[in-house]
């Protein structure tokens, strides 16, 4: 992890975000960019879209993500399964580690 | 519902987070600057996530108008379930967030002087300039069809031009037993779903208001987005309501004329209407094509990972104006366009290479109470070309593909998460979550 030299609140936000030791937040802003449009700014939710931050660990949060793509799981997804077929695996943990619990 | 803890994290990872972690690499240099011409869907979230994301790049966003009002849910306007106050927006949370905003016009684009001139007078130097100019539209490709007709005929296309008010009004006025009759231009135009939106919106208006009142849709085309769906919907909730007419069946209108409130097709047939709507064929805003990046097509072509042009080097060009097929011309895909020209933009003045895109569009459209619709797509470049991921995105599923219950509930959701979507979306762009 990048921790040397950094400021206490960087590193604090580095633990909060918790990305992968070789994750670019540009490239996580970005790509979580398709997360935000409809799942709030922070991924909060709200008007009848589920918050998507603080609600998964990691491993459910990339877990659930497959399961729309696979088609399995969630046996009717609303628009999930459409959207999840257009990421990848490493884009999945890239989400999860934005917007996964810490635990 | 999120507790303060949630709010707070959240907060920091999603903006601050990125903004102190970003902020190491480029405070090395002097202070860029980007300037954004246009503050529609591309250019005010180009400027949030400018700001956002790098924090020591000077953020300037050249805006005409002080508000913003969305060409989405404008339809819900006609159809009477948003007022018009509700779907404008203010700069001011942006430039609160440090946004330079600037209220003029832009006029011009020296490419070699790296400069916008505005019709103040003055001229915003750049050192990498992102436009998002929006659309024109053609006046008189549809015989008879010039500024002045349309205010007989409103096109209730272009916010700025046009507020959507002005095709409520004569709705409203409208006696029932009327004909609403719409012109619906050829690919490609701004917001492929929304003219099918904007026929359920006034349909479900006339059941409520003027139920013995009929839609005539003429179409350029010969099919359209989730026309299947649209198709369905309509025959259950508006049957014998709504008549739409493909181009092989005579839909292309080639002339109008506003003071008889005709509208004539290829074939010669002429219709009358109570109500007529034309949306004519559109091209980039002036200003693009002014600044030569625009092609032949009047639309501008871009690079595929950055969104320069790819006709003015140092120039990105987002949104509808430019030509990014088989994307849609939607103002989802346009913030997505939006973050990705940014990073590619600073990138640029860091002698970097773009950063791998992946765009991404949802469009939900309203077509009753509780009965909403969506066509989701990812996008990524393969060399120069935008590509659709294969076997992803796609349109809600179709009637016979669930129960009954099931159906109900998809429509439903899919008419909430819209609503969640509209939200979402704009709070994001003017900076106000």
């Amino acid at each position: 992890m990048p921790g040397q030299g950094l400021t206490a609140t960087a590193i604090a936000l580095l633990g909060l975000l918790a990305a992968p030791a070789a994750a670019d937040p540009l490239r996580t802003a970005l790509v979580t960019g398709g997360c935000t449009g409809c799942h709030g700014q922070s991924g909060e939710g709200g008007n009848g879209v589920p918050a998507i931050a603080g609600t998964k660990s990691r491993a459910d949060f990339i877990a659930t993500m497959q399961a729309f793509r696979e088609g399995k799981g969630n046996p009717q997804p609303t628009v999930m399964d459409r959207i999840a077929r257009g990421y990848t695996d490493e884009e999945f943990a890239l989400m999860a580690a934005h917007f996964a619990r810490a635990n | 519902m999120t507790g303060p803890t949630l709010t707070r994290r959240a907060a920091l990872a999603g903006t601050a987070g990125l903004a102190a972690l970003a902020a190491p690499r480029v405070r090395a240099q002097t202070a860029a600057r980007i300037v954004i011409v246009g503050g529609g869907f591309g250019g005010a979230s180009a400027a949030r996530f400018a700001r956002d994301a790098f924090p020591d790049v000077e953020v300037t966003l050249v805006e005409r108008a002080r508000s913003f009002t969305t060409c989405p849910y404008g339809n819900l306007v006609l159809g009477g379930t948003r007022r018009i106050e509700q779907i404008t927006f203010t700069y001011d949370a942006l430039a609160r967030r440090g946004v330079r905003v600037v209220h003029d016009d832009a006029v011009a684009v020296d490419p070699q002087a790296r400069g916008v001139r505005l019709a103040g007078g003055t001229t915003v130097p750049y050192d990498r300039l992102i436009m998002s100019p929006g659309i024109d539209l053609r006046w008189g490709a549809i015989e008879g069809y010039t500024e002045a007709a349309a205010e007989r005929m409103p096109h209730g296309w272009v916010p700025s031009l046009q507020p959507i008010t002005v095709l409520e009004r004569q709705l409203r006025e409208m006696p029932d037993g009327g004909t609403f009759v719409m012109a619906i231009p050829d690919n490609p135009f701004r917001c492929p779903p929304g003219p099918y939106e904007r026929i359920s919106m006034v349909a479900q208006y006339f059941k409520r208001a003027k139920p013995r009142s009929k839609i005539l849709a003429l179409d350029s085309k010969g099919g359209f987005s989730k026309q299947p769906l649209f198709m369905e919907a309509w025959a259950e909730l508006y049957p014998g309501m709504i008549e739409w007419v493909s181009a092989s069946n005579d839909g292309k209108v080639m002339k109008v004329d506003p003071q008889a409130l005709t509208l004539t097709t290829e074939f010669g047939q002429v219709h009358r209407a109570a109500v007529a709507n034309v949306i004519p064929p559109q091209m980039a805003a002036k200003i693009a094509r002014d600044a030569g990046l625009a092609n032949q097509s009047g639309w501008c072509p871009v690079r595929a990972r950055s969104f320069e042009s790819a006709q003015v080097p140092g120039i990105h060009v987002i949104g509808d104006a430019s030509i990014a097929a088989p994307m849609p011309k939607s103002g989802y895909v346009a913030s997505t366009h939006a973050r990705q020209a940014v990073a590619a933009a600073v990138a640029a003045l860091r002698g970097q290479e773009p950063p791998d895109p992946v765009y991404f569009n949802t469009c939900y459209s309203h077509v009753g109470p509780d009965y909403g619709i969506s066509i989701v797509g990812t996008y990524r470049a393969d060399g120069d070309r935008f590509v659709e991921v294969p076997n992803s995105g796609g349109i809600s599923p179709r009637n016979e593909t669930m129960t009954p219950e099931r159906r109900a509930e998809q429509r439903r959701l899919e008419a909430l998460y819209a609503d969640g979507w509209y939200e979402s979306l704009t709070r994001q762009m003017f900076g106000l979550s």
